[in-house]
């Protein structure tokens, strides 16, 4: 039953989402290709898509995988399973939240978990970036040395505070352009 | 029941967006320049990862654990693909455990 499939790992997703965004990423890649609801590719497509839409990366994903899995049905399933863990856990802990601020067992958890969301984000970096460097089918080594050119500058220019949005416009750009030049 | 309101109203302007950004992209992918953008646009995703691990990192607390924890949940992901949600439940405990046992000797003070 593929909603129900869909609801209960975008639930899984989201109750074990912390720090938000990339940190993500290791954890929607694993159970979304081990599922085969899309491939490692199309999920960075999917990072860039996220980036310049408003909302939260883990929800649009849980939008996008469960429509094109489920249609709109699937789509309604995986947003309201990566939705509820945090609705449920802000209503449980919102009338005590001082309580639970100073609370030792959570600061102590936080020590914990802050070092691991910058631990999945390397992971994230890393995993992905293999997949993206990787030599081509048929284009070769000149894909991983487009690509790696492409992430330079970018790189560049994001530590220069370039809007994101920008800085995916341009890379498409750069990738259309290169892409009939070289005819890959 | 206004809970419930407000997180309907939050989720669902992007819920929209991205349903139909999802026929959009479905219909476009396999046209040549969409698929041309796409490849540049792969490694530009990499460095805004890079950008926001990188300011995350300069953010974060630097002690001996915390850089454990950092290389020890990556290395896991990484060469030996365990799930993020154990990574994330040791982490955790590791945190619990520390607190607890810096909190005693603390007491003995």
């Amino acid at each position: 039953m593929i909603w129900i499939n869909l609801f209960w790992t975008f639930f899984k997703i989201g109750l074990f989402t912390f720090g938000g965004g990339y940190a993500m990423i290791p954890l929607i890649r694993s159970e979304v290709t081990a599922h085969g609801w899309a491939e490692t590719e199309e999920i960075i497509n999917f990072i860039a898509v996220s980036e310049s839409t408003p909302g939260p990366f883990a929800i649009n994903m849980a939008t996008f995988i469960g429509r094109t899995t489920g249609g709109i049905p699937g789509a309604v399933c995986a947003t309201l399973g990566v939705v509820l863990p945090s609705f449920i856990i802000i209503l449980l802990v919102a009338g005590a939240y001082d309580k639970y601020k100073n609370n030792k067992l959570v600061n102590g958890a936080m020590t914990g978990l802050r070092p691991a969301v910058i631990g999945m984000i390397a992971a994230a970096l890393i995993t992905l970036g293999i997949e993206v460097i990787r030599p081509k089918d048929g284009i070769g080594i000149v894909s991983t040395v487009l690509s790696i050119a492409i992430f330079a500058v970018m790189t560049f220019l994001a530590l220069k505070k370039k809007n994101p949005v920008m800085i995916i416009i341009l890379s498409g750009a750069v990738g259309a352009i290169a892409g009939y030049i070289l005819d890959l | 029941m206004g809970a419930l309101c407000a997180t309907t109203g939050v989720v669902l302007p992007s819920f929209i967006i991205i349903t139909m950004i999802s026929y959009f992209i479905e219909a476009f992918k396999e046209i040549r320049v969409v698929r041309y953008a796409f490849f540049g646009i792969r490694a530009g995703v990499l460095s805004l990862i890079l950008k926001a691990l990188i300011s995350m990192f300069m953010q974060s607390t630097k002690n001996v654990l915390a850089y454990i924890l950092m290389f020890v949940s990556a290395a896991a992901v990484i060469f030996f693909d365990v799930n993020a949600i154990i990574v994330i439940v040791v982490c955790a405990l590791a945190g619990i455990t520390y607190a607890e046992i810096r909190g005693r000797g603390n007491d003995m003070d």
